[in-house]
């Protein structure tokens, strides 16, 4: 999956469903400890400074978010490793992907108030969520940290859709930055709604609830949309990001076999359309530069291809003589998909 | 602040949907004085608050757990 579509994943749907809460937790950690604003529901909380009641520290809540990222990386890490122990073939990386688009629906169901979903989505045991109380409540100026790196073990429906993408993504790196990319979105609505607004506003996530259920199901439904990609739903390719076909070139002939040349970047394969014939034996060449991402995963999901390829380089794929008609290849997440339409 | 015999009350919390709600009402509620420990279970929507009843009552629980965007009820016995 597209980093970027990550973050904003996180944005919006981490940040409305379970930033805010967490920063009502850290608001109550620093409330406790008499260094932060004063939450509205202590107003007798000793030691806190008047000046900071517009805006909270910096250094409580980037310590958190530090300790978020680096346990949520951490983990991200294993979990890709887990995703390259295993090399799962598309058909598995596409149930991956419907896995997790189908818990972040679950949550905006939950979100919604459904409540015969909210025993679907699983829960830490209590001993667990005792012991990431408990970190926030010891480690003196390291709490808010500990509190923020123990934040790991409590996920939430989005960010358990998040790690089955991130055993998608098939490689420890990638699987970091997924987990990486994610926490790093929810910050801006983390310091706005959880922390900023102090735990009060928790009553206003409340309200905001649709809006994070909406923003859930899209990025449910675009991860389900992922999956059937990889299993090479035309419905699904059909909404994936591609080019128009306007300026489709045709496949070069050389030497008995015609050679497609695509250079693939980070989030797109250019040409995304190009023609070719069915009489010929057809050559792929594919060409990485610095190229990071799901893209350096060719999969063809009806020829059965899966081709992973370098950063940078030119890979063959031999796709022998095409039957007519349009064959459709994308990124080892679905997310990214171009066509070879065969006269 | 005079100690009395400690009870245990149950209520009804809607609208939380992870683990962090569960740690976030409890939270709020051993914050105030006269609770002496909170236990929330997301999956079934209940909060378990053992409380000294001289010190505080259950109207004070609710307003608190409203006051943290969930909506909270005494369980009915």
């Amino acid at each position: 999956m597209n980093l970027w579509s990550v973050f904003v994943t996180g944005l919006f749907a981490g940040g409305l469903s379970c930033a805010a809460v967490q920063g009502g937790l850290l608001a109550g950690v620093l409330a406790r400890r008499g260094e932060g604003s004063p939450v509205a529901l202590r107003p007798e909380s000793g030691g806190a400074r008047s000046r900071l009641r517009g805006w909270p520290d910096a250094g409580p809540v980037g310590g958190f978010l530090l300790g978020k990222l680096v346990s949520h990386a951490m983990l991200g890490a294993l979990l890709g490793l887990l995703g390259d122990a295993v090399q799962p073939t598309p058909a598995a990386r596409a149930v991956l992907q419907v896995i997790a688009g189908v818990v972040m629906l679950v949550l905006a169901l939950d979100l919604l108030g459904v409540k015969a979903v909210r025993r679907l989505i699983p829960q830490p045991p209590a001993r667990v969520a005792r012991f990431v109380r408990r970190s926030g409540r010891v480690g003196g100026v390291a709490a808010p940290t500990l509190l923020g790196f123990a934040t790991v073990l409590i996920p939430c429906g989005i960010t358990l859709g998040v790690e089955f993408l991130a055993v998608a993504s098939g490689s420890a790196a990638a699987g970091a930055a997924i987990m990486g990319a994610f926490v790093l979105g929810t910050s801006p609505l983390f310091a706005v709604l959880g922390y900023a607004a102090r735990r009060s506003a928790t009553a206003l996530r409340g309200r905001l609830a649709p809006v994070a259920a909406a923003a859930v199901a899209l990025a449910g439904v675009l991860s389900v949309l992922s999956g059937l990609a990889l299993t090479g739903s035309p419905v699904a390719l059909a909404l994936t990001p591609s080019a128009q076909p306007a300026d489709a070139p045709q496949a070069v002939v050389e030497e008995g076999m015609q050679v497609i040349r695509i250079d693939v970047g980070p989030s797109s394969y250019e040409p995304a359309i190009v023609r070719a014939r069915s009489s010929i034996p057809t050559r792929l060449l594919l060409a990485t530069d610095n190229t990071d991402g799901c893209t350096t995963l060719f999969v063809v999901p009806t020829l059965g291809i899966q081709q992973q390829l370098p950063r940078s380089g030119e890979t063959a794929v031999e796709l022998g003589l095409l039957a007519a008609g349009t064959l459709r290849y994308t990124c080892g997440m679905g997310m990214y998909s171009g066509t070879i339409e065969v006269a | 602040m005079g100690a009395g015999t400690p009870a245990q009350i149950t209520l009804t919390v809607d609208g939380m949907h992870c683990a962090s709600c569960g740690l976030l009402v409890d939270d709020v509620l051993e914050d105030l004085p006269g609770v002496l420990a909170s236990s929330t279970d997301v999956k079934r929507g209940r909060t378990e608050v053992r409380l000294d009843p001289a010190v505080i009552d259950v109207t004070d629980l609710v307003v608190a757990v409203s006051a943290a965007g969930y909506a909270a009820h005494l369980e009915s016995q």
